[in-house]
């Protein structure tokens, strides 16, 4: 057996708690051993370590980071306020890799601070995007190999739930951002986006500040527009849907668009995928949707895939740690700020009435930027 | 009730289709045809019994005195023609696009409005029978509130695609989702964004255009968004253009050939969701019986009729046709928009308070003058541009 790595969890009960299993994502690999939990809430921290097996148990993740000395850190909080000034004292605490729940800061400034120190103390950082998904992978693969011939478009959408508009982009968004520029291939050249509340362009009397520490937001609904480099373009939208439909979660994906194919990627983390034969969608019965499934996903129980999703992720953190390379096949802490920044382009080009050229000049929430000079 | 008098400004075969439903509609008759080559002339002109022939427009207008000059000409001819039309106050059906550019456009407008005529711009799909299908599931409110529309051409050269099928494609969307209030766009030349450089007179002399692929986004008001897709595909692909409505309970979707209707919104391709329901094709009364009378059956020929339809019914109730002049200038609008958003990087507001053509003063700026003359055939004109990248 290879070498055992150390794993301390972040968690913080009440305040995002332990994001989608995140604590529990090494409960299944022997290759690592979780020896400390941290979290200020004393009940919620009890429970953490009877979860996770953890040997000792912190309220405070600095103190835990100080004595610890462990090779992985898991921030696991869904609010995202903390993310970065979490992962920056793992980082100096001498981890070696960190696993972040999503989004993986709240604004792109946090974010480059992540990325600079980890780089500085060469952490690897993997973040919790569903690119990690077996029906996500094959799929990639039958896109690069030509199977839909030359793609041309990536069309995506959120769960166009209660949260439509900016929760639903700020929340799911990140998945899709970051799915769309791995199946494209490239960098955001630039982006362009309209938002609107009750139909109308917002203004900043509709700014409000949005959940889990994501900073402001606004408008419920949008449509966002990018243009990688390599020409492909990509269509994000969410709209007000039937709150009732618990199908919003199932068609929550993206379908890639080629010369002569679609792929259509629903319903992350569990995955459904279909193929359709040809270029364009008529519904005429000539070409026919066709399910593609992987049997051993499948066989495994849909309560427990984000888990498996979750040690795809972690393997590959590790396997990432070992090669001393980035991480690839799960989405690392510049593909994930790569899929912030497409998220916050959105609220910039509202508040620019314009395109958006990418690196984004704005490393801070457009939101504030915009009440600022307005006063 | 009044029969229309048509003249017909062009024999070719757009002009023979116009001609044969306007000879065909109870309401309309052809009164004259006018082409400069006689051939042309006589072989429509002998299929349909019409004596009066022409090479003059001026001379075939003041001759038979029509109420309804259709011009199905080549595109840089549109505006030149429709003004003269214009002049002795006749109604006009001048063939898509409306004009090569705002000037032409505004300059019909305003002829149109100082003889108190009408403008209509011959985009037949939008009121072809599948059309009609859609449209009217969508008056009832079918598929709920309209969020979003998708469009995709037919596999041109993308800026060429944009002036031919996308004049179409834009008809519809604005049908639906009202006049545009801004686009943003990107046009790429072999993959690599568009320079003043790839700015070129299009095939079968329609307009200016530049990049081989042009996607489009466009706002419509009360949030409703919609895509415009203009890809070069290896092959063309005549049947391939498609319009789909997306609303809050369900979609609807256009092909030349059909329309389908989802009774949910979902976009799950599963077998319980991804139930499309075929409609019927709802036609005008007349046509049954028309169509005996017209050789040949086409999609094309169907919209065409529906189209001359329209222009009655409008010429009755003393209304504007639906594919008006406004309509009409509104897509060259949004296509100059198109233009100018990929050239310049910028949103634009619609209507352009600016009506020159936008890649012409991108050009102009550029230090560039008027592009070098291109062959007017399809294949002789992508072979030139494949000579102009390079091989």
């Amino acid at each position: 057996m290879g070498k055992k790595y150390r794993a301390a969890i972040i968690g913080h009960t009440g305040q995002g708690n332990y994001g989608h299993g995140l604590d529990v994502v090494y409960a299944d690999m022997p290759e690592v051993e979780v020896v400390a939990v941290a979290d200020p809430d004393p009940e919620g921290l009890a429970a953490a370590c009877k979860r996770t097996g953890a040997i000792r148990s912190y309220s405070d993740y600095r103190e835990m980071l100080k004595k610890e000395h462990v090779e992985l850190v898991n921030i696991c909080p869904r609010v995202v306020t903390p993310h970065a000034e979490m992962a920056i004292a793992a980082a100096e605490a001498g981890a070696q890799g960190i696993f972040c729940e999503k989004p993986v800061a709240a604004s792109l400034a946090e974010a480059d601070a992540i990325l600079e120190t980890c780089t500085r103390h060469n952490t690897k950082v993997a973040v919790a995007h569903r690119r990690a998904n077996p029906y996500e992978q094959h799929a990639k693969k039958l896109v690069d190999a030509g199977e839909i011939g030359q793609l041309q478009v990536l069309r995506a959408r959120g769960k166009w739930d209660h949260r439509a508009g900016a929760e639903d982009l700020t929340v799911l968004g990140p998945h899709m951002m970051d799915s769309m520029r791995y199946f494209a291939g490239a960098d955001v050249a630039w982006a362009h986006a309209h938002i609107a509340q009750d139909g109308r362009e917002i203004t900043l009397d509709d700014v409000r500040e949005g959940n889990e520490g994501i900073g402001p937001i606004a408008g419920n609904s949008l449509a966002a527009y990018y243009v990688f480099t390599n020409g492909v373009t990509a269509h994000f939208e969410s709209q007000p849907g039937d709150t009732t439909a618990k199908l919003n979660s199932r068609s929550f994906g993206f379908e890639a668009h080629g010369s002569e194919g679609i792929i259509a990627l629903r319903n992350s983390p569990n995955g459904e995928m279909y193929i359709h034969r040809h270029g364009l969608f008529i519904p005429d019965g000539k070409v026919a949707w066709e399910r593609v499934l992987l049997d051993e996903w499948e066989a495994i129980p849909e309560n427990e895939r984000t888990h498996h999703s979750n040690m795809q992720i972690a393997r590959e953190l590790i396997q990432a740690i070992e090669e001393d390379r980035d991480v690839i096949e799960a989405s690392s802490g510049k593909d994930a700020r790569a899929a912030l920044e497409m998220v916050m382009a959105v609220h910039e080009s509202q508040r620019l009435q314009g395109r958006v050229a990418f690196p984004m000049a704005n490393r801070e929430n457009p939101y504030e930027v915009w009440r600022r000079e307005s006063t | 009730m009044k029969t229309y008098r048509v003249a017909i400004l062009g024999c070719r075969s757009r002009g023979t289709s116009a001609a044969r439903v306007y000879h065909a509609h109870p309401r309309t008759e052809v009164v004259g045809l006018c082409d400069l080559l006689e051939e042309r002339l006589n072989t429509l002109g002998d299929e349909l019994g019409i004596a009066a022939r022409f090479a003059d427009l001026d001379e075939m207008i003041h001759q038979t005195k029509p109420d309804i000059v259709a011009i199905p000409t080549a595109p840089s001819l549109h505006a030149p023609l429709a003004l003269r039309a214009l002049e002795h106050g006749v109604h006009i059906d001048v063939e898509k696009p409306m004009g090569m550019d705002l000037i032409e456009t505004d300059a019909i407008m305003d002829k149109a409005a100082k003889k108190g005529v009408q403008v209509a711009v011959h985009h037949q799909w939008r009121l072809s029978p599948w059309t009609q299908a859609i449209n009217q599931l969508f008056q009832a409110g079918t598929i709920g509130e309209l969020r979003y529309i998708y469009a995709s051409g037919k596999g041109y050269y993308g800026g060429f695609g944009l002036m031919e099928i996308g004049t179409h494609l834009l008809t519809s969307m604005i049908k639906f989702g009202g006049h545009c209030q801004s686009v943003t766009a990107h046009a790429t030349t072999r993959g690599r964004p568009i320079t003043p450089h790839d700015v070129l007179p299009a095939p079968r002399g329609n307009g200016t255009i530049a990049g081989d692929q042009v996607t489009a986004t466009l706002q419509f008001k009360n949030g409703v968004t919609g895509t415009l897709l203009q890809h070069r595909f290896d092959k063309l692909d005549l049947d391939a253009h498609v319009v789909e409505l997306y609303g809050t309970e369900g979609r609807l979707l256009w092909h030349p050939q059909g329309a389908w209707h989802l009774p949910n919104p979902h976009v799950l391709p599963t077998n319980d969701l991804d139930q499309w329901q075929a409609l019927t094709p709802i036609y005008p009364e007349s046509y049954e019986q028309a169509a005996k009378t017209i050789p040949g059956h086409s999609s094309h020929i169907e919209g065409d009729y529906c189209f001359a339809d329209e222009y009655v019914r409008a010429l009755d109730e003393g209304r504007a046709h639906e594919c008006s002049g406004d309509e009409g200038r509104h897509v060259i609008e949004i296509i100059t928009g198109i233009f100018e958003s990929a050239a310049y990087g910028t949103r634009v507001d619609l209507p352009q308070a600016n009506r020159e053509h936008p890649l012409m003063r991108w050009r102009n700026e550029a230090g560039l003058g008027e592009p070098d003359p291109m062959p007017m055939a399809d294949a002789d004109w992508l072979a030139e541009e494949e000579k102009r990248l390079g091989g």
